[in-house]
């Protein structure tokens, strides 16, 4: 699942998986790998990657290192790095990430912020009022 | 080989009816004896480990050790596998500090097995096989956990396991998913491993049966994990709960780490 994501070890010092026939509710907030391949409401933040399987349908924000959506996300979704929705994702949400790639099939609705571009904007801007 | 012949002095203490395991264990330590050493079945080690634990005085330099007498689960994630192995660990006397699981007022080593269904534990007959294959886990029970980190699990699982220690490979837990996940399982890392079977149909219960009852959770779809500091474990019908292969029942119960509380005395086989 996280084949593009950089450095993902084979052997994580830790990991969570939620599986298919388990609920989740509330805060999931770790330092390690986290696989959703169940029913999640609440809040999910990790500071490594997250990876949310086919049969997952989670309702809430969540927020990682690196993202890659195969099921249902209803909330905000925030990649530090980059976020992938593949052919099986669905998002109803606001999302934001550096690196964004959405497959064809995927489906989509909400705002979508790439936090390289803001920046880029913003550093134009203040060379400009310099010239002057 | 004796320990005798390897100028290992002390005292040998036989558990009678009379005087129990516990009473020779804070015997012993009253003496000023540093190492208590089970010579026994897993059943022995646990009652050991569980006085030792419950100790209130300072027992920083009290180590435990096994010689197995019997096959001993506890023996084996040791690194002791045999009689005459563990003569040799015992002389070498390499140390390691251990954390313990709780549940309840009780310690335990490698694991907490929690079964749904009491079939899973035994189901060794072949008429039990076949009641088992025909009734299925339909009256799996719903089972509630609250981890400490701030989150509830629902589930109606096959089986939940906390592990301390793995009880087989070197501490590496692998996990069935999208392909296949591994991660660390230690006794030193302050952290208990949750591990919920979900519920499965009846062929794949059958299929999986003997990894099941073996932990050997690789083999099996539908595995969460989950890694916890405490959790509380709570459900309408009593669930049965084998601590180290001793067995209880309840509907409530709190499961904690504690962190480094046994020294133990392990040889290089040792599964951590």
């Amino acid at each position: 699942m996280f084949k593009d994501a950089p450095q993902a070890p084979e052997e994580a010092a830790g990991q969570t998986i939620v599986g298919n026939s388990v609920k989740l509710e509330g805060d999931l907030i770790l330092d390690e790998d986290i696989t959703i391949n169940g029913k999640v409401s609440g809040k999910v933040s990790t500071s490594k990657n997250l990876g949310i399987g086919e049969t997952a349908e989670v309702k809430a924000d969540v927020e990682a290192e690196n993202i890659v959506i195969s099921g249902k996300v209803e909330g905000e979704v925030k990649a530090r790095e980059k976020l992938e929705i593949t052919e099986t994702g669905k998002v109803a949400g606001n999302i934001s990430a550096k690196t964004l790639s959405v497959a064809p099939g995927a489906i989509f609705s909400g705002q979508c912020t790439m936090e390289g571009e803001g920046k880029a904007e913003e550093a134009k801007e203040a060379e400009e009022e310099t010239e002057e | 080989m004796a320990l005798a012949d390897l100028d290992i002095a002390g005292e040998e203490a036989r558990v009678t009816p009379i005087r129990k395991t516990r009473d020779l264990v804070e015997e012993g330590i009253k003496k000023g004896y540093k190492n208590i050493v089970a010579c026994g079945d897993d059943s022995t080690a646990h009652e050991v480990i569980n006085t030792l634990a419950g100790l209130k005085v300072s027992k920083e330099e009290i180590c435990f050790g096994i010689i197995p007498i019997r096959p001993s689960k506890i023996a084996q994630v040791l690194g002791v596998p045999s009689h005459e192995e563990a003569i040799k660990t015992i002389s070498k006397r390499r140390i390691e500090r251990v954390d313990l699981g709780k549940i309840g007022d009780q310690y335990f080593l490698i694991s907490c097995d929690i079964e749904t269904d009491e079939s899973l534990a035994r189901p060794d007959s072949f008429w039990r096989k076949l009641s088992f294959m025909t009734r299925g886990l339909a009256s799996a029970p719903k089972i509630e956990l609250n981890f400490k980190e701030g989150y509830r699990v629902t589930a109606q699982p096959t089986k939940v396991c906390i592990c301390n220690i793995l009880d087989y490979g070197k501490g590496k837990l692998r996990i069935k998913t999208d392909g296949y996940m591994t991660t660390n399982v230690s006794p030193q890392d302050e952290l208990l491993d949750v591990v919920i079977v979900g519920k499965l149909s009846r062929s794949s219960l059958l299929r999986h049966l003997s990894d099941i009852q073996c932990n050997n959770f690789g083999r099996i779809p539908n595995v969460s994990l989950f890694r916890t500091k405490k959790v509380n474990i709570s459900s309408e019908n009593p669930i049965s709960v084998m601590i180290d292969r001793q067995k209880m029942k309840a509907n409530n119960f709190n499961c904690e780490v504690v962190p480094r509380k046994l020294n133990v005395i392990v040889g290089k086989e040792r599964k951590f």
